[in-house]
């Protein structure tokens, strides 16, 4: 009845597993049955109450670690893609198209007025937004990796947190025996960190006794008993966080769980969309200020620089000569001021195919379907990961869960089995009574 | 199976979740009237929307385009018409004076006509538009005309160019006639032509003292030149006529561009409502079997 108490009251903890008590026949002590003024009972000693055992599945357990890394790694993807479609807000009036939209029809715009000093200044604000645009997305991005780099250190330390603590609880569940409920609500708590620490890195858990405990990553021990080897976050060549072990400064081969999705992020996926962006922004330098220096200024000089050359995604600007000089630009072929027609030929740049037959605009609608891409499928991974995590969780609960029903039933049956066992004594005191009180009269 | 009361209530969670999850959407589609809010909820739809964006910006940067330019051949058109009546006129005096009648008092009065028929011809051509002179080819901040003295009363200063404006993609029209060849500066008309200053100069000395047969001689010239002008008037006429047929093109090409991001982007209204609704009530009975299920077990039985 106190296991059933013990289980009703855990029945809300989703990292409970039930318990039962193993009843056993009872031993009889071997000196004692010669002892014995009868002889040995042919009905033994009755039952004693044996080890109270946790009711468990470890392989749907193990199961349940590896869904539980992968769905983290897929929602810790899809959060981060969420974010970066955010940052670039297509479609909308207000995306990167917008501005290179704008920068080309105010190409247009000079090409069609080319003596209108207004237009020309107004082509300097548009084409000023458009630098400033790109090096939003390029600064945000890298502000993402910099995020990411902080949230290394955070999932390490956790990482070493957790791993401390499975060592203690080791080191405590070595110390008491077996079989104990306090020993299985240690186990409880170890269970959960595991399953815990699996939603950060590629952890895999051989052995469940005092000594034979080890978590693994990447093939190497992280907790064995009561020893754990700590992680350290180094600052390697590129600015960025390594992952290694403390002992020897190894790298640490992880291949899953929220520290392989971050360390994913940063090293692959957005350096290759900043790269993509870097792409598009010095394409647009060079094609422009090709076209730009063909041209002649409004005063008939030959043109020069528009954007600052050797300037990428990060740094892209105007050339300091042009900037504030709106008459510097080269709207004309002839040097007549009324001659739109390099004007013309740059707000045709954007029909230029660069590489594989893309435009500019192209590769920036790529670079847009790239990353939705991404976004999707992090998404629809994530989402399908949790869906299989959820039926891990749902056939884990249906075995190690609580269930009212159950214990409600069982403790009418234990009642029952009380009241049965209370009958029997009373009908054996009924017994001696009528042995003691109503055989013969010797005595009274 | 055996069941638990805490994976009934994962299972429960989990699908209230899901009906929540798609109410929010549903909600969000109906509100916004978006389809697309994010690149990753349609991939290949946010690529064509983003290009039939640029088509619109395209569009409306060419129907731009024409709003200015229109004006300016409007001026330049008027101004040739102008041209034409001028050298008209000139035409009329110079077979009038071509006959044996045309004695003393005519002659003066034809020549101070044609003396006025020249002013008024040099501002023709010296006309601007927004500041800009029409009849300088490119060089449109420098007058076409500087007087000089010599046989022809003028030189242009302005260059051949041609200013073009981009009406589609794919055509670009001129939309001005450089003075040289509107007047005859390069001796387009014609073999034995001059320019149309000279023209109207030389009639003027011949009105005054010339006889019939040199006066009759400059109608040829005279003719050239009116020639010259009406085809260039022709040019005009024909190119702005393109430029609105390319307007016309635009505006249907805006139309159906709308409609096309509208069908990318946006969602079906009534479809979006009934969505709505929908799930609306899926999440509402999944509300309700929850709290019915929750309700239910052994502990919670009256035993009568």
């Amino acid at each position: 009845m106190d296991i059933l108490g013990y289980n009703i009251a855990h029945a809300n903890d989703p990292t409970y597993k039930r318990q039962r008590l193993v009843v056993v026949e009872g031993t009889v002590p071997a000196q004692s049955q010669e002892a014995s003024p009868l002889g040995a009972s042919p009905f033994g000693t009755g039952v004693a109450t044996g080890d109270v055992e946790r009711i468990r599945d470890t392989l749907i357990e193990n199961r349940l670690r590896t869904a539980t890394q992968s769905t983290s790694n897929w929602q810790y993807k899809s959060q981060a893609m969420k974010q970066l479609e955010s940052t670039i807000g297509e479609p909308s009036d207000s995306g990167l198209q917008t501005y290179l939209d704008n920068f080309w029809a105010s190409w247009q715009k000079v090409a069609t007025s080319p003596e209108s000093q207004p237009i020309r200044s107004a082509l300097l604000e548009d084409a000023g937004a458009l630098c400033q645009r790109i090096q939003y997305e390029h600064s945000q991005m890298n502000s993402m990796i910099d995020d990411l780099n902080l949230s290394v250190v955070d999932r390490v330390n956790k990482v070493n947190l957790m791993g401390e603590e499975l060592a203690r609880l080791n080191n405590e569940i070595g110390a008491l025996e077996s079989g104990q409920v306090a020993v299985n609500d240690l186990e409880n708590r170890r269970d959960a960190l595991v399953t815990e620490l699996s939603k950060l890195a590629s952890i895999s858990q051989h052995g469940e006794g005092k000594g034979g405990f080890v978590i693994s990553l990447g093939g190497r021990v992280l907790v064995q008993g009561s020893k754990f080897n700590p992680l350290k976050c180094d600052i390697d060549t590129g600015g960025n966080r390594a992952i290694r072990w403390e002992s020897d400064g190894q790298d640490v081969l992880n291949s899953g769980g929220e520290l392989k999705a971050i360390v994913d992020l940063r090293d692959e996926t957005i350096p290759s969309y900043l790269s993509q962006l870097d792409f598009i922004a010095s394409t647009l330098v060079d094609r422009v200020n090709a076209v730009h220096r063909t041209g002649k200024t409004m005063a008939g000089a030959d043109g020069g620089d528009f954007f600052k050359t050797g300037t990428t995604a990060g740094n892209i600007s105007l050339d300091d000569g042009i900037i504030n000089h709106p008459e510097l630009i080269a709207a004309s072929s002839s040097g007549a001021i009324g001659d739109g027609d390099t004007a013309r030929a740059l707000s045709a740049v954007k029909d230029v195919p660069i590489t594989n037959g893309l435009t500019i605009n192209q590769l920036y609608r790529a670079l847009v379907g790239d990353i939705g891409g991404a976004a999707a499928i992090a998404d629809r991974q994530a989402t399908t990961h949790q869906l299989s995590l959820d039926q891990f969780t749902t056939q884990q609960q249906s075995i190690s869960g609580v269930s009212l029903d159950e214990e409600m039933t069982n403790m009418v049956k234990f009642q029952q089995a009380y009241n049965a066992s209370a009958r029997m004594i009373t009908v054996m005191d009924e017994m001696l009574g009528v042995l003691i009180a109503q055989t013969g009269s010797v005595g009274r | 199976m055996r069941t638990t009361l805490t994976q009934q209530i994962q299972t429960q969670m989990f699908y209230l979740d899901v009906a929540s999850t798609r109410l929010v959407e549903a909600q969000t589609r109906a509100v916004s009237g978006k389809r697309i809010m994010k690149p990753s909820d349609d991939v290949p739809g946010t690529n064509r929307a983003l290009s039939l964006r640029t088509a619109m910006s395209n569009v409306d940067q060419f129907t731009n385009n024409i709003v200015v330019t229109k004006p300016l051949m409007g001026a330049t058109q008027n101004a040739i018409a102008d041209l034409v009546k001028a050298v008209r006129s000139v035409r009329d005096i110079a077979i009038s004076a071509a006959t044996p009648d045309f004695t003393g008092g005519a002659r003066d009065a034809a020549a101070n006509e044609l003396t006025d028929i020249l002013g008024q011809m040099e501002d023709i051509a010296n006309s601007r538009h927004m500041d800009q002179y029409l009849f300088s080819g490119t060089a449109t901040d420098t007058a076409p005309l500087v007087a000089q003295t010599g046989s022809s009363p003028y030189s242009y200063a302005g260059n051949s160019g041609t200013r073009r404006t981009q009406v589609l993609s794919w055509v670009s029209l001129p939309c001005n006639i450089p003075g040289d060849r509107l007047f005859n500066f390069d001796g387009g008309a014609g073999a034995g032509s001059t320019d149309v200053f000279t023209m109207v100069t030389q009639l003027r000395d011949l009105v005054r003292t010339g006889t019939q047969q040199q006066i009759s001689g400059q109608l040829d010239n005279i003719d050239k030149n009116l020639d010259n002008l009406l085809s260039c008037s022709a040019q005009m006429g024909s190119w702005s006529a393109r430029m609105d047929r390319a307007n016309n093109v635009l505006a249907d090409t805006q139309v159906r561009l709308k409609e096309m991001l509208s069908d990318t982007e946006d969602v079906d209204l009534a479809k979006a409502v009934v969505e709505l609704k929908s799930q609306e009530n899926v999440y509402q009975v999944a509300l309700s079997i929850s709290s019915r299920m929750l309700d239910l077990s052994l502990a919670s039985m009256q035993l009568t």
